[in-house]
């Protein structure tokens, strides 16, 4: 088991290098300038010069690299080009809003994917069933900012529900909470409508398997059968998948906000996007590769400890 | 009181299988009686009836199946009438069915003692829990487990073969039902652990006086274990006699099949069962005898129509032919 | 991840497929949705009622009307023209880096799946690196270099699909290998080429028109994105992100550009999965695919 672990944090260690390398050579991959790259054509002369300083474009290509992979080892992202603040400094402000955002999402596709899986298994091809895999199937497939747009615009501008737009804060916090609800469900929709999917599946598999059978032999009551037996061998397959889940959100919450005018790093990245502001487009990418990446590892892990048949597997 | 009602009755039991919209009988008319305290054997080859049989008895059938006819009772009370929560009751608590596979049958993702309480919680949900541990314990040492305390800690997984045999037994004793149902407990073990579990389950009849359905398709086990043994072919009891009478001097042809079939009780029927062709399947519409196709006795009478089953004394044999052959 | 194996043996599609998928509704609504979407990509210019370019300062952000079909945006231009150029960007960008896609993860999965040893692992290795960014992110990086690329837009998306196509065909590969036949032949003399063309490549057509109709529309939601973000396709090309993006600005004077457009790209994607899924029914083929 230990080895186990640290042949995976070993893996999880080179691929976040392998990004960094890539990220700090990507301006030379291109082809052009590199300052016209970033800054484009008509770029203010002084602000160019300014940027192959705080690039480090002087430096060869392998001190580039050594100083910015050292960089981040010690936390430090740069500094944005045109406030010359640090780049950490404005992620770390803007991170746990997007955590925060990515996080309920999940939790509440979890909550909306169980119900409906457990409803699709007990009865499956049912009139039921079927109609719940079209629609997770229909929300799957639209893009998460389709649906973000669509709530908003259901409720703003026709319901004048809810404080749709802007982020609240975090010292009230049902204010806060209020503001979250309609960025939240819209990024949890797809994954409920994944999760549900896959939970039920999983589940039809368990359901079948002689054990379910046994425990109907003694007595064991169905909703029991259905909510605590057959939901806790399909749980695994879900925490598998939690890291995949947790990056793609990640990614998809750059949109989110943008439509709900929330702050955090999507907000953070788009606004440095339009205003041509590399190192802050640089250091979120790295910041979303390397908790992509963590939460991968976190979610492999875990599932080691929770399903005690890989357990079963390392034991041998 | 009237005449004591049997442990089990079984009385004209039909079970048709709904297969891709169309029916397939795999149960026709079968009626048996098992007494307080008595050990049935039933036996056969695969694909017989003996495991639909023996779900059928607590009113677990795969999905597909229903009861198509007849019925059963236990201790009189008509299994088939039980509402929701009575039924939940009766399974392990009147009657508890150990299953055949002890790997498939444990969940893989909980621990013994969990699952154990999981049961015990739902019959007694009054019961404390040192009560509930304390009972989990005794039954786990009575089923020959040495270390009870770290079975129950265990998974599955962690556990042997025999091991998880002897918990799934622990399962089924674990409420103290009057009657077991044991589907092919010992089919998945080596030998030296059959023989264990077959003494098991032999003192738990001496000692608490249950009534157990022993479904088996090794002879051997049956002959040591039973004391009456009930032949199955194609869905139907073909005969029932005492154990000593059936291996002394079976009377249906198929039985005589069966028993030729193994030279010794010591080795496993199904190594050794050469019986020349195959059972009719489910599908088949058989107008005679279902076994004449198979019969080297077959006659024209037989064909004819199904025979039915004769009482010879307290022994039964459905089969035209049964004075010839006596 | 994304395991597909080819359950009976080699079926390539004939002319049957398409009755075939028309036989249920979500198989009738996903061809007739990409029947549409490719009629009016192709005819584009020739059937819009206007110039998807053309300003109507008098007629701003309206409704629908008998002139303007799906009303009208900030600029006074019709919706209708627009969203039906958007279709034949969004095609034009998403067929060459699907396409891209499926040639290059053809070729890898070849590779790994064929050779096996020590390029197997370094392909693996490097699927498994691409896949370690979110495609949106990945392209975020390298777009907010390349800023108005279209070809930036094409190649990003295209790398992003690389590895699902590859993993599909490394497994294709590998469960044709192992077939006695193909031992046999093999031991007869037969070529590479000859092995790869009439074995391998018939089995991993039928996943690969799956995964192909999958994930034409997750292109399609990326390259809008992508747009609405301002990275790669420009204002005032209509491409649906561009016209998202226009709506968004003034979503509280008028709701029917966020409305329409988004129904354009809800429709296409659903219509893609659709026909996807119905595919992958049809052609047996198992996807154990997580996007």
């Amino acid at each position: 088991m230990l080895g186990y672990v640290a042949r995976r944090v070993g893996v999880a260690l080179v691929v976040v290098l392998l990004v960094l390398i890539f990220l700090s050579v990507l301006v030379h991959l291109l082809p052009g300038n590199p300052v016209t790259l970033m800054l484009g054509p008509r770029a203010d002369p002084a602000l160019a010069a300014d940027a192959r300083r705080q690039m480090d474009l002087d430096s060869s290509v392998p001190a580039q690299v050594w100083h910015f992979v050292s960089g981040v080892a010690r936390g430090d992202l740069g500094q944005d080009f045109l406030t010359k603040r640090p780049v950490a400094g404005l992620i770390g402000a803007a991170l746990p809003h997007t955590l925060i955002l990515a996080g309920v999402s999940l939790v509440l596709a979890v909550l909306i994917a169980i119900p409906l899986a457990v409803v699709s298994a007990a009865r499956p091809g049912s009139a039921l069933d079927r109609f719940l895999g079209t629609v997770s199937v229909g929300v799957i497939s639209i893009p998460s900012y389709v649906i973000g747009m669509l709530l908003l615009l259901l409720a703003t501008v026709w319901l004048g529900w809810l404080p749709a737009i802007g982020t609240g804060s975090l010292a009230d916090p049902g204010d806060y909470l209020a503001h979250l609800v309609l960025p939240a469900l819209s990024l949890a929709l797809i994954w409920a409508g994944y999760l549900a999917r896959l939970l039920r599946s999983s589940m039809l598999e368990v359901l079948g398997e002689n054990h379910v059978r046994a425990a109907r032999a003694y007595g064991v009551p169905e909703w029991r059968i259905y909510y605590q037996l057959a939901l806790r061998n399909a749980i695994p397959g879900v925490v598998a998948l939690i890291g995949v889940a947790l990056g793609d959100l990640m990614g998809s919450a750059i949109f989110i906000e943008v439509i709900f005018t929330r702050n955090g790093l999507g907000t953070l990245l788009y606004n440095a996007i339009t205003e041509r502001d590399y190192p802050i487009v640089r250091g979120g990418v790295v910041v979303i590769a390397v908790l992509f990446v963590l939460a991968n590892l976190i979610a492999d892990l875990a599932n080691r400890v929770i399903d005690p048949r890989l357990r079963e597997e390392v034991a041998r | 009181m009237a005449a004591a009602e049997p442990a089990v009755r079984i009385s004209d039991l039909s079970v048709t299988y709904r297969i891709d919209g169309r029916p397939r009988t795999a149960l026709h008319g079968v009626s048996l009686t098992v007494a307080d305290g008595e050990i049935l054997g039933i036996v056969g080859e695969s694909g017989c009836g003996k495991s639909t049989l023996a779900g059928a008895v607590l009113r677990l059938l795969p999905p597909g199946g229903a009861v198509s006819g007849g019925g059963v009772t236990v201790a009189g009370d008509d299994v088939y009438a039980l509402g929701g929560d009575a039924l939940r009751r009766f399974r392990g608590g009147r009657a508890a069915m150990i299953f055949q596979d002890p790997f498939t049958s444990l969940n893989p993702s909980f621990t013994v003692g969990w699952q154990l309480g999981l049961v015990q919680r739902v019959h007694d949900p009054g019961a404390s829990r040192a009560r509930r541990r304390s009972r989990a314990l005794d039954v786990l040492g009575e089923v020959g487990l040495p270390d009870p305390a770290a079975v129950l800690r265990a998974y599955p997984y962690q556990l042997s073969g025999g091991q998880r045999q002897r918990v799934m037994i622990a399962f089924a004793l674990l409420l103290r039902p009057p009657v077991l149902i044991a589907d092919e407990p010992t089919s998945a073990l080596d030998v030296t652990t059959q023989a264990q579990i077959l003494a098991l389950l032999r003192r738990l009849r001496d000692e608490h006086g249950t009534t157990i359905l022993f479904v088996s398709h090794d002879l051997g086990s049956v002959a040591r274990l039973c004391d009456r043994v009930a032949v199955m072919y194609a869905g139907r009891v073909v005969e029932t006699a005492d154990v000593a009478e059936l291996f002394a001097a079976p009377k249906h042809p198929y039985t005589r099949a069966l028993l030729g079939a193994v030279p010794s009780w010591r080795r496993r029927a199904e190594e050794l069962v050469t019986i020349p062709g195959r059972p009719p399947g489910l599908t088949a519409r058989v107008d005679g005898c279902a076994f004449a196709a198979r019969c080297p006795h077959a006659g024209p009478a037989c064909v004819a129509a199904e025979p039915p089953l004769v009482r010879l004394g307290d022994r039964t044999v459905r089969c035209v032919l049964h004075e010839e052959t006596a | 991840m994304t395991a597909i194996a080819v359950r009976r043996g080699v079926r390539v599609p004939g002319f049957g497929l398409l009755r075939r998928v028309a036989a249920t509704p979500s198989g009738v609504f996903g061809l007739a949705v990409v029947v549409l979407l490719l009629v009016v990509a192709v005819l584009g210019p020739a059937i819009t009622p206007h110039d998807p370019n053309r300003l109507d300062i008098d007629h701003r952000l309206e409704g629908p009307s008998t002139t303007y079909w799906l009303g009208t945006d900030n600029l006074g231009r019709d919706l209708l023209s627009r969203l039906m150029m958007g279709a034949r960007i969004a095609l034009e960008i998403a067929v060459p880096a699907v396409a891209i896609g499926v040639v290059a993860g053809l070729l890898l999965g070849l590779a790994a799946g064929y050779l096996g040893g020590r390029t197997d692992t370094v392909v693996v290795t490097v699927l498994d690196a691409i896949q370690s960014f979110p495609a949106v992110v990945l392209a975020l990086a390298v777009l907010s270099l390349l800023g108005n690329s279209r070809t930036g837009v094409v190649l990003v998306i295209a790398a992003a699909f690389v590895p699902s196509f590859g993993r599909v065909t490394r497994a294709s590969v590998q469960s044709v290998g192992r077939r006695p036949f193909v031992d046999a032949e093999r031991n007869l003399g037969a070529g590479t080429t000859r092995i790869v063309g009439v074995h391998v490549l018939p089995n991993v057509v039928s996943p690969l028109i799956v995964l192909t109709a999958m994930n034409l529309p997750s292109a399609v939601a990326v390259e809008s994105g992508l747009a609405f973000l301002g990275l790669g396709v420009q204002p005032p090309t209509p491409d649906w992100g561009v016209v998202l993006s226009d709506g968004f600005d003034r979503i509280r004077d008028s709701p029917w550009p966020v409305l329409f457009t988004c129904a354009a790209l809800a429709i296409t994607t659903l219509g893609f999965t659709f026909l996807g899924e119905r595919l992958r029914d049809v052609l047996d083929v198992r996807t154990g695919e997580v996007r």
